[in-house]
């Protein structure tokens, strides 16, 4: 039986974790932990256990060698180099060997598709992705002196497994997790209840929202040659929002998940869809992917320090990269190339938008303009996000070919609501996505909502629990046909 | 000190939790009360109050619904029956419908169908693994509405581990939440209304007489009666349990088929079920050789189903082989005073039915009812002369054949049917009938000038009940009378381009 965040099965898995969990002596919980971590993840991936594991010892053994080697820089650089090499094949040879044969044999025009069919068929360990980069940042850590070594295996090992981050991160640095792990504590009904608040809202935006987006923008996708231009219009804005709240959905189930059990783990969103530029965009999306990739891909290439023409290149590598990240497809490291393009074309163009915004007087801080600058920017994260949807990049230049205002009328003559989703549906959809809009600008000021309705009176806080409960229970999309399992990130 | 005070926390906390939960539970079964599925309460909750007086039950799928009528049974034999067929079930789902219903029943006859026999799949949900997911999804759904109605027993139990192949599939029977959440944005008042408890359930003993008419159904060869095959299936299977079933409750079973206009293949599988009866010397009514029982013009609602004028003749046929088994007649037995309201609704439901028809077709089919009276007119030249469908109605209504010479002479049509004193007159053109004295007054109907009737009823001798002012377009205009109280209950108009009703 497979245990997910969504599952039936977890909402008897999370409770039985915690509970034991708070029973245990402290000591003792992190193997708990670790036990129950392990069992989430085999329920889904028994045999890539066997990876994880892999991982897991290869980095806590060379994450001591590399510190015992201590001054011996060769030594450690060469050991660093075997580990990455070990780390990073396993990732290779599961993700991108069938991708990589696929390009050459279309490169060389050669007859090797099979052999790269084969390997496009081997199976990917879940959350490889995640935890590759985990453990390599712990390595590199360790490398770089940052941070000690860790002598506990169960408590690293956790780390890399512990069960609510392990599929889809956020990925998580040792050095934020390392004390917690040390103190694992005990029950506390304040933090249960935050926990399980934010698990709410994450089970909100990934039932309510994301999944009933996926309907339509599933259908429009499948053959948008069918559907008049603006319809295919819609589609990729409401990608847009899917994929905000399907993983934004995700890590706040995960985050609110470790809560309950007592561990805090980062937040990946804030936000982001309300930034000015995309490079803030990239600041509040993703936060863990993004800083991992400043912290160990940005900055080593030699970040902004090696001139203007390096830092773009630099730029574009990292996008590339995290494109590539994303998923073994050229349509991904489009995505990634895209979004370095916007923010390189935006430094470019930055003398220039200053002076224009100076000779015309325009209010850059004027409400209207922040709006538009919003907007602008949903804009052209949706274009991107084209890429990033479509299955390869013939479909993602099949469905630019169709965006158009054709057709504005299928918004009037209830065409809209033939396609997967009623008016009501649609009504509930607009709701949640006003509900999440609030909830980002009161984010975005610094106002948190969770806390504000834990200040409310009782009657209140009931009256949120039970409307979002119900809410979710009914009106989000789960039951026959649904796959439990269909994070967009999980996939990663 | 601080232990009273921990403990005081700890009981104010634990009072908190139970309240919560207790509200939440309140409003989510307020929720799963609205979003469940209501067909199967609405079909069958009326068998749980008549369950113990059943004598006779029939199982089967739409065919037997659709073909069947137990007040009709009751009114003209005093036979308590009820029909627990069910859509598109499958024998294995008739069995454990059958099952099921014998943990509150103990009927002496059980009546068969054999449609679906030879389905031969055990699993709903997978069936041969071919099927599209839409019609796994269906056969889901069908058997929510056989099961829904049944309490969570040993017996549904069973029946969802042998029905079903997964946990995950039969969870879904046991919590109906699961599936129907998502009817939160198609609620109707049906779905209201079983809050207050008044939700409107079948009033026909399980049966669904369908009022429409389908003239244009395919027809095809009866092949011999005793061509047979003796393959092995899932359905053959799971009748042979129904009857051990039977045998073992003491219950006599009896095999049917209700007739249809069935392709070859049909017929054969039909026919073959006579060797499952000859197997356990049991009865076999296969009413597809009953000759002249259905008109295939005017009986079926659809290509596979019986309307309720092939209903009427089926189960006129079933009610006289019936009634030599010697079964207690039930009429005025106030025990079975449910049976007895039910026909005075069935009654009303014809009556509304005839005042407001589907079609032309539909409204010629339900004059046949002794329910009411009427008058037809067609006007000369009019399409529906051409029409052999309704010129086949006509003449089984009146018994004549006196719409065809009126109509080769392209002159109009009238004819008055009294069913209350049993009278049927027609006449074509100028030929005249006058001063018919009927149970709803005196009715006059002539030809003043060529091309121009007239019909008068009752004293008023002036004004002329033929409508040739409001529509141009009439064909055919029928006046239907209550029998009740004589009235005029309806005047329907139909135009000539498909016999629909016309707005007036």
């Amino acid at each position: 039986m497979t245990v997910s965040l969504t599952s039936f099965s977890f909402f008897i898995f999370l409770p039985a974790a915690a509970l034991v969990s708070f029973l245990c002596p402290s000591k003792l919980r992190v193997y708990w932990l670790l036990a129950v971590s392990y069992v989430f993840y085999m329920s889904m991936s028994p045999v890539y256990a066997l990876v994880l594991l892999a991982s897991t010892v290869s980095t806590f053994v060379c994450g001591l060698l590399v510190e015992k080697a201590g001054e011996k820089k060769g030594r450690a650089a060469l050991i660093l180099t075997l580990c990455l090499v070990f780390n990073l094949g396993m990732l290779f040879w599961f993700k991108y060997a069938g991708f990589a044969l696929k390009t050459i044999a279309a490169l060389t025009g050669s007859t090797g598709s099979a052999l790269a069919d084969r390997a496009a068929g081997i199976l990917q360990p879940v959350g490889i992705s995640f935890y590759t980069l985990q453990v390599i940042g712990y390595l590199i850590d360790c490398f770089r002196h940052d941070k000690p070594a860790e002598r506990n295996f169960a408590r690293y090992a956790l780390f890399v497994s512990f069960f609510p981050q392990v599929v889809s991160g956020p990925i998580e640095r040792y050095g934020h997790m390392r004390l917690q792990y040390e103190h694992l504590p005990g029950f506390s009904a304040r933090r249960v209840l935050e926990g399980l608040q934010i698990m709410l809202w994450g089970y909100f935006l990934k039932m309510v929202l994301a999944d009933r987006m996926a309907i339509y923008v599933d259908r429009i996708y499948e053959s948008p040659e069918r559907y008049s231009g603006v319809l295919c219009v819609i589609a990729v804005l409401l990608y847009s929002l899917q994929i905000y709240c399907d993983f934004f959905g995700y890590t706040s189930i995960a985050v609110g998940t470790a809560k309950v059990m007592g561990v805090e783990i980062m937040e990946n969103f804030d936000a982001p869809y309300l930034s000015q530029s995309v490079s803030q965009f990239w600041r509040k999306w993703h936060i863990s992917l993004s800083s991992w990739l400043r912290d160990y891909v940005y900055i080593p290439l030699g970040g902004n320090r090696k001139g203007t023409l390096r830092k773009y290149l630099n730029i574009l590598i990292v996008f590339a990269v995290s494109g590539l990240w994303h998923g073994a497809e050229w349509s991904f490291v489009i995505w990634g190339l895209i979004h370095g393009a916007y923010q390189v074309t935006g430094a470019v163009l930055k003398p220039a938008r200053d002076r224009l915004a100076a000779a015309t007087g325009m209010k850059r801080d004027a409400f209207s303009h922040r709006v538009l600058r919003i907007a602008f920017g949903f804009c052209l994260y949706s274009f991107a996000w084209i890429f990033f949807r479509a299955k390869d990049t013939a479909q993602a230049i099949r469905m630019i070919g169709c965006l158009s205002l054709d057709g504005l009328w299928k918004l009037n003559d209830g065409t809209l609501y033939t396609l997967g989703l009623d008016r009501l549906n649609w009504q509930l959809m607009t709701l949640g996505i006003f509900i999440l809009i609030g909830y980002d600008v009161m984010r975005s000021r610094g106002i948190r909502a969770g806390e504000m309705i834990r200040a409310q009176e009782t009657w209140f806080k009931w009256a949120v629990w039970i409307i979002g409960l119900i809410l979710v229970l009914t009106c989000g999309i789960w039951g026959p046909g649904y796959d439990a399992a269909s994070f967009i990130y999980s996939q990663f | 000190m601080n232990k009273s005070v921990n403990g005081k926390k700890i009981i104010a906390a634990a009072v908190k939790v139970i309240l919560f939960i207790a509200i939440f539970a309140a409003l989510f079964a307020g929720v799963y009360g609205l979003t469940r599925r209501k067909e199967s309460e609405k079909r069958n909750k009326n068998f749980f109050a008549v369950a113990d007086k059943i004598d006779v039950l029939f199982l089967g799928s739409s065919h037997v619904i659709n073909g069947v009528n137990p007040l009709q049974l009751f009114e003209d034999y005093g036979i308590a029956s009820y029909n627990l067929g069910g859509h598109g079930n499958v024998m294995p789902v008739t069995y454990w419908e059958f099952a099921n219903a014998l943990d509150y029943c103990q009927p002496k006859f059980v009546l068969i169908d054999t449609y679906l026999l030879d389905k031969d799949y055990h699993y709903l949900d997978v069936q041969t693994g071919q099927e599209p997911q839409e019609l796994l999804d269906t056969a889901v759904g069908q058997l929510h509405e056989v099961l829904d109605v049944f309490p969570l027993t040993k017996t549904k139990i069973a029946a969802l581990n042998d029905l079903l192949s997964t946990g995950k599939a039969r969870l879904e029977f046991i919590f109906s939440f699961i599936r129907y959440h998502s009817r939160w944005s198609q609620l109707t008042a049906d779905d209201f209304s079983a809050f207050t408890g008044d939700l409107p359930l079948n009033r026909q003993m399980g049966a669904e007489m369908l009022f429409e008419v389908d003239p244009g159904i395919d027809h095809y060869e009866m092949i011999s009666d005793t061509r047979m095959d003796d393959r092995q299936s899932q359905g053959r299977e799971y009748l042979r349990k129904i009857i051990e079933l039977c045998m073992a409750r003491g219950i006599h079973p009896i095999i049917i088929q209700v007739p249809f206009s069935a392709n070859e293949e049909t017929q054969l599988i039909a026919n073959s079920a006579k060797l499952i009866a000859d197997e356990y010397e049991i009865p076999f009514l296969n009413m597809q050789y009953l000759p002249g029982l259905i008109d295939y013009h005017s009986d079926q609602a659809s290509q596979t189903h019986l309307n309720m004028r092939g209903a009427y003749k089926t189960t006129e046929f079933l009610g006289e082989s019936l009634s030599v088994l010697e079964l207690p007649d039930r009429r005025g037995d106030p025990e079975y005073a449910l049976w007895e309201e039910e026909v005075r609704e069935w009654h009303d439901t014809i009556r509304e039915k005839a005042a407001n028809p589907k079609d032309l077709y539909a409204a010629l089919a339900t004059l046949q009812y002794d329910d009411v009276s009427s008058i037809v007119f067609i006007n000369s030249n009019s399409n529906a002369f051409y029409d052999p469908a309704l010129m086949d109605m006509i003449k089984t209504l009146v018994g004549t054949n006196g719409i065809e010479a009126v109509s080769e002479e392209h002159r109009s049509y009238c004819m008055i049917h009294d069913s209350k004193n049993d009278v049927y007159l027609e006449t074509g053109g100028s030929f005249p009938m006058e001063d018919i004295t009927t149970s709803f007054g005196v009715v006059n109907f002539f030809s003043p000038v060529p091309e121009w009737n007239m019909l008068t009823l009752g004293d008023d001798t002036e004004t002329n009940l033929l409508d040739y002012y409001n529509t141009s377009d009439i064909d055919v205009q029928i006046f239907v009378f209550d029998n009740r109280n004589s009235e005029l209950m309806a005047h329907l108009c139909f135009d000539d381009a498909g016999m629909e009703t016309v707005a007036r």
